[in-house]
């Protein structure tokens, strides 16, 4: 017998919320059960965080889990939680974007909340593709693969999430998949406990819109290419440029100390006479 | 046109975002009101809990003047839930249309906020009933609120004959028109409408029954004008002028003088 006392139906908000939006064989749902494992795992209490998440397949999550929870417009969801964190620092805020949320729509909030370095968790489950509207390219679709917007395959560099991030100077940046669902949760833990804006990539398998036009296969099947396709960072390194194909490197890929920007802010608070935030 | 003022997005601050939906937005005609209305506006949404927009012309926005600043300001802080976390639902309908505070997250009161149609328990809904009841629910909040939303402001309005209906930086060349038509014996009065939406249409049928036409000038090419023509049956010209120039009084008064009454 399933008990609710068990890790996921903790968190799970019993309402009528249920039965959820995706797809058989989504890798959505095994991203939601990594980020409770990882919720479970800091010891936070489900006052003490607030879960942002944006639109689309992703974006649903905050409706399924029992926290603070604020579903925004597309691509703002890193500008909600910006204010949240500066109304109340105390709270622990994680940001659950797509790739299309977070890359496209909100591509602008995605590299100056790097750049302010401001302290929250951004989990952007990448699937390739605009799941939920029908399939449209994103900016993470690989060139030559197909979407409902490029029949005969994109011709767009894709973005690397991971590279941007880092680029536009998050303090702590990280990639997994849906196969490497433990690895998964050590990443959002270290992340959520992380100060300084952190970024977790997972890589989800979409097989009915992104899959199904590429011929990908079964959900195991893609499953199944995250596990051949990937490799830890160090040994990512090692290949020479230009023989690296569709190799991915996973695991911690950033973890730097930084002031973050409610250190810095506070800072001038006092500078301008203040006492607190 | 950057850097030059014009009153072009009275519509669009209406109707600007997607489906039926009420809004506030408050129009300051000076640099004081800038600031006084700035935090009336926070206090209506805190009270209505609805955005509100501060929209100002290029030339409000950039003024500089001297003003004296109030005394005492008028706060309106969130009210407190007045059930325990167990019990609050911030999609609750109470009786007499009450709002329920949102209780800011992190204070044990878990909810869902979401920015699509939402059933009464805050999750996005496609029930057609509770579609409905959710966009009735936001308008008549507003609706059912008018007389303490909307704020005009009247000016020798008494006796005119003549109402100019002008708001933002175009209000303050109305006010001199008026003072010099006045001094020419004409009977003009000023209306101000400071709250833009909802529009105060009410004010406007009122006043109707007593003046005898409607200047309405504005920087675009007749926004409000279409207002005051959908609020009273009453006759109603415009002065309109979109090149970036201010509304001058002398164009004012022009129409004044034109209109053969």
């Amino acid at each position: 017998m399933i008990r609710t006392s068990e890790t996921m139906y903790k968190y799970l908000r019993p309402d009528k919320t249920f039965p959820h939006v995706w797809c058989p064989g989504c890798g959505i749902g095994i991203v939601m059960g990594a980020l409770v494992r990882a919720i479970e795992k800091t010891g936070f209490t489900k006052d003490e965080i607030v879960l942002v998440s944006g639109i689309g397949c992703s974006g649903r999550m905050s409706t399924y889990l029992d926290f603070n929870t604020l579903h925004t417009t597309h691509g703002r969801a890193l500008s909600f939680a910006t204010g949240i964190k500066l109304a109340n620092p105390e709270l622990n805020i994680i940001v659950v974007m797509g790739d299309g949320d977070a890359t496209a729509i909100g591509g602008n909030h995605l590299i100056h909340s790097c750049r302010r370095n401001i302290d929250l968790t951004a989990l952007i489950v990448n699937n390739n593709i605009y799941g939920m509207t029908g399939g449209q390219y994103s900016p993470t679709t690989p060139m030559e693969h197909k979407a409902s917007t490029a029949q005969y395959g994109s011709i767009e560099k894709p973005f690397d999430i991971c590279k941007l991030v880092e680029a536009c100077g998050a303090s702590f940046v990280a990639r997994s998949t849906t196969y490497h669902a433990k690895m998964l949760d050590a990443m959002l833990s270290r992340a959520i406990d992380k100060k300084g804006f952190s970024v977790v990539e997972a890589m989800s398998q979409c097989p009915v819109q992104y899959g199904r036009r590429n011929k990908k296969g079964s959900p195991v099947d893609m499953m199944m290419w995250y596990k051949n396709n990937s490799i830890s960072n160090p040994a990512f390194k090692k290949i020479p440029p230009g023989e690296v194909g569709e190799q991915f490197p996973v695991g911690i890929l950033v973890d730097i100390e930084q002031p973050d920007y409610l250190e810095r802010y506070s800072k001038i608070v006092k500078k301008a006479g203040g006492d607190k935030l | 046109m950057p850097t030059r003022p014009s009153q072009g997005d009275v519509m669009q601050s209406r109707w600007g975002t997607h489906g039926p939906h009420p809004i506030i937005v408050l129009s300051p005609q000076s640099v004081l009101e800038c600031y006084t209305l700035t935090i009336h506006a926070f206090n209506l949404a805190e009270k209505y809990r609805s955005p509100v927009i501060m929209l100002m012309d290029g030339l409000v926005g950039h003024m500089w003047e001297n003003v004296q600043l109030p005394e005492k300001i008028e706060v309106i802080d969130r009210p407190e839930p007045s059930v325990p976390p167990d019990w609050y639902n911030p999609y609750d309908n109470l009786p007499g249309g009450e709002i329920v505070p949102l209780v800011p997250f992190g204070e044990g009161y878990r909810y869902h906020v979401t920015g699509m149609v939402h059933d009464k328990s805050g999750f996005p809904t496609l029930v057609h009933e509770e579609v409905e009841q959710c966009l009735d629910k936001l308008i008549y909040k507003i609706k059912n609120n008018l007389h303490d939303i909307i704020r005009i402001e009247d000016y020798m309005l008494e006796d005119a004959d003549i109402c100019i209906v002008a708001h933002g930086s175009v209000a303050r060349s109305a006010r001199e028109a008026v003072n010099i038509a006045r001094n020419e014996g004409l009977k003009v009065g000023l209306l101000r409408p400071i709250t833009l939406w909802p529009f105060p249409r009410f004010h406007l049928e009122n006043i109707s029954k007593r003046v005898k036409m409607f200047v309405v000038p504005e920087m675009n090419y007749g926004q409000v004008y279409g207002e005051v023509l959908k609020s009273c049956p009453k006759r109603a010209v415009r002065v309109t002028r979109v090149d970036g120039e201010l509304v001058t009084p002398a164009q004012i008064m022009e129409k004044i003088e034109g209109a053969a009454l």
